[in-house]
Parts: structure tokens; sequence; C-alpha cells
């Protein structure tokens, strides 16, 4: 522990702030001059230490790219790397070599043979044994990606987490409806945890979450979601007699939001609802 | 001839590309919804970090660092310049954006899995403030203000465990790194 002692130079201190914050301008020059003076820095070991770090941290949450989303991804990728052989390098016209794996270490694709398996659950589990006691938020996130997961994970986790409990309207007159929901502004993320709304036909309409925010003249869509639905891509069915938990899926920044409300309304959504279905209403608060 | 995938994207090998995206989609992904939190922010980040990784492929050396670890970096820096936009006023957008990429150059090592577990090991051997701050940072992409306001921990406090804590680390994976391949 020595090393904890030692005087950081003042290039180490601004690289270790690179890697974690938004340099002001002031401090960016003042690492443009200390790259001059301490010209053995390695301006970039700071930055690999963190996205290692970075990397253990969401492997344990780790969700896979939205499909759509990788085949725009590879679609882009594919112009500009295509496009940059073609300008530049006639030879890479030549037939690509076969998908070999490096020979200097295992794929991380192969994670999912035995002995990758079993290193990253050893990783996982030295990640609990070296956190437990003082962050319980990461052995929460152990639990698998389902968004029952999620939102525990975001509960134990959101540092500035606000949260509230829905109250029935006048469409919901007489059932037995509850439900809670939390949102935090620094993660930009919430979610709902519903009991007891009535199934839709997402042919004919749809469950839309609004956002309440007092610096925002209309309510901000916080996406749209199913009961039980299986036409719409996003619905989550219910387990029998238990909880539907839907994250929230806001179209805008939300900064500071006071409440959160759900109306019925056709496929799809609305832009701005005339909240004549209006289902439930819950207050934030922290 | 080019023997990882981001030497093959670096040769202009397109076919190269799917492996890329599908070897490395979900980490980019989740290292977007982890620290930016929205759905829609996080799939312009991880459109933005790939058009890096792309241009950045023929910077990959594999004996500094890994593959993963090198689109991890890549896509932590853009993660930390978004934020800037997002949150620093409008004069902050001035900045050198060279500044940011300069410690590129970066790349390989050990595979991914045993770059993380030694994180992990590492993390575990900081002192407990300084792995708070650092988790609060770096998974949670807090400032260090917001740390200060979380933590109820002096600003300057936050900023000194921050920094030799990450500093630590980098000390420590270092020598792990060594005593993995010795």
């Amino acid at each position: 522990m020595s090393d904890l002692e030692r005087e950081p130079r003042r290039g180490e201190e601004i690289l270790a702030d690179r890697a974690t914050q938004p340099l002001d301008p002031l401090a960016a020059v003042a690492l443009e001059t200390a790259l001059v003076v301490e010209p053995e820095l390695d301006a970039g070991a700071l930055d690999r230490a963190a996205a290692a770090l970075h990397s253990a941290l969401v492997h344990v949450v780790r969700e896979p790219m939205p499909a759509a989303l990788a085949a725009r991804v590879a679609a882009r990728g594919r112009e500009i790397v295509g496009g940059t052989a073609r300008a530049s390098a006639p030879e890479a016209s030549l037939p690509p070599a076969p998908a070999a794996t490096p020979t200097t270490a295992p794929a991380p694709s192969d994670r999912s043979d035995f002995v990758s398996s079993l290193g990253w659950l050893v990783a996982a589990a030295a990640l609990v044994l070296a956190v437990a006691g003082f962050w319980p938020r990461i052995r929460e996130a152990l639990d698998p990606p389902t968004p029952a997961g999620e939102m525990r994970l975001f509960e134990a986790r959101a540092v500035d987490r606000l949260s509230g409990t829905f109250a029935a309207q006048a469409e919901l007159a007489g059932r037995d409806v509850a439900g809670r929901c939390a949102w935090s502004d620094s993660e930009q993320r919430g979610f709902l945890a519903l009991r007891g709304l009535p199934p839709n036909d997402a042919t004919q309409e749809q469950y839309q979450l609004w956002i309440l925010v007092p610096s925002q003249e209309h309510p901000i869509d916080g996406g749209v979601f199913d009961v039980k639905g299986v036409a719409a891509a996003d619905a989550t069915a219910v387990p029998a007699g238990g909880e539907l938990v839907v994250p929230v899926a806001a179209k805008l920044r939300v900064l500071g939001p006071t409440a959160f409300a759900i109306t019925i309304e056709k496929p799809g959504g609305v832009v701005v609802s005339d909240r004549k279905r209006l289902v439930l209403l819950a207050t934030l608060s922290r | 001839m080019p023997e990882s995938l981001l030497e093959k994207v670096a040769a202009g090998d397109a076919m190269a590309v799917d492996e890329v995206v599908a070897r490395y989609g979900g980490l980019v992904w989740s290292l977007c919804r982890r620290y930016l939190g929205g759905a829609a922010e996080a799939e312009d980040a991880a459109q933005e970090i790939f058009v890096d990784l792309w241009r950045s492929a023929a910077r990959f050396d594999a004996s500094i660092s890994s593959e993963a670890n090198f689109v991890a970096t890549i896509a932590r820096r853009r993660l930390v310049d978004r934020a800037r936009k997002d949150f620093r006023d409008p004069g902050s957008l001035d900045l050198p954006t060279d500044l940011i990429a300069a410690a590129s150059a970066a790349a390989l090592q050990a595979e991914i899995g045993d770059e993380a577990a030694l994180a992990v090991e590492a993390l575990g051997e900081l002192r407990e403030e300084q792995r708070q701050v650092l988790v609060l940072a770096v998974y949670h992409g807090l400032t260090h203000e917001r740390i200060a306001e979380v933590t109820r921990m002096p600003l300057g406090t936050v900023k000194t465990h921050a920094r030799r804590g990450l500093i630590r680390l980098r000390d420590l994976l270092d020598a792990k790194r060594s005593g993995v391949r010795a």
C-alpha cells in the first residue's frame, strides 16, 4: 500500500481526471503542458485501467446489443471499412482471411466454453468478495438481466433515485391495481412495477407512460407498453399473480420529474395525450 | 497477414466488421447503457463509438492491451466526451477534441477475461473510499462534484481518492500482468 502514499505527478493527476471526468479548458491546457514537460508519461495507461475496470463491472450485467442497432452499426462499418479499402488499399479486395482466433489470447467470444465461463464466474465471484460489505449494489448486479432484476439493481444503485406509488384513476375505478415507479436523473433511467393492470389488445390500444417535468410544457413520452400483449415488440408477459416491470423509455432527457402518469392510447402511442383515459398517476419524491 | 479482428478491419477487410460487432457489440452497448442510462442516447453513443473504432482500428497494438480493452477505452473516451457535451456549459465544447483522443495508441495485452478479472482483483486491493469513488466515477459516470454530494465527502477529498485510486489501480494492473506473464 505504500504506493498509495506516493504523491502523483501533476500530469498523472490530470490524466486520471481525464479517464473519468470531462476536463475543463484549463485542465486540458495543463495536460498539454504536462505531456510536453513529462514525456515519459503513458498518456493512455489510466484510460485503459478505467476501461478494464468498467468492462469488469458491466460484465455482470451485460446486455446484448439490440439486433437492429447491431445491423446499423455493421452496415455503417462495412461502408467505412470497405470505402477505406477501395480508396487506399487495393490488396484488401483479395478474399478475406478466414476468421482466425487471435493467436495471442483466446477470443472473447469463446466465453461460452467451460474454461472461459469458469474464468468469468471466478471474476464475478471475486468482484463480490472484493466489494462485499461496502457496495451491496454490486451484489445485486449478479441478478439475471430480467426487467425485475434490472429494477432491483437500479433501486439499489441509483443514488439520486426518485420514487412514487401509483394510484388508480377513473378509468380503473373499482379494480385492484397497484404499482410503484422509480427514476434517476443521473442515470436517465427508470422503471415501473405494476400489478393488476388489465391486459390490453395491442392492435387496438397500448398503455403509454408520461413523465411530468415542471420545466416542460408537455409531459415527456416515456414509451408504450403492453400487458400480456404479444403484438408489441416490448411486450412483457406478467407472471401469474405477479408484477409487470417496465423500463422507462424516455424520448427526451428528463431532469427533475414530479410525476408519472399512464394513459391508454392508440397503438404506438401519441405525441401529446388528451389524458381522457388516464389510468394511473404517481407523484415522485426522494 | 492480419491476425486480430481489428487488424483485419484496419487492412480494409469489411467482412471482419460483422465479427467485431458480434464480439464487442454487447460490451459497447452495456458500457453505453450503464454510463448514459437512456436507450436513445446509448444508441447514438454506440454508433459513434463504432465509427471511432473503424477509423481507429489501425492504432490497435496487441503489445499494449487486448482488443476488448482497446474497444472499451475508445468507448469510454466517447462516453466521457458526451458527458461533457451534456452537462458542461457550451464554452467547454471549444476544447480541442484531439486531447481526448491523445491517449490513443492504446491497445493490447491479455484477453478480456484476464484483464477484467485482474481489474476486479485490483479493485479489491484499494482503500474502501477509493473503491467507492472509483466505482461511482467509472461505472456510474458521476462527476467529482456529484460524487461529493452523494458521499458527502469534500470535493478535494473526492478528487484525491479518484486520482490516487485510479493510479493505484493502474499500478496494480501492471504488476499483476507482469506476474501473469512471468
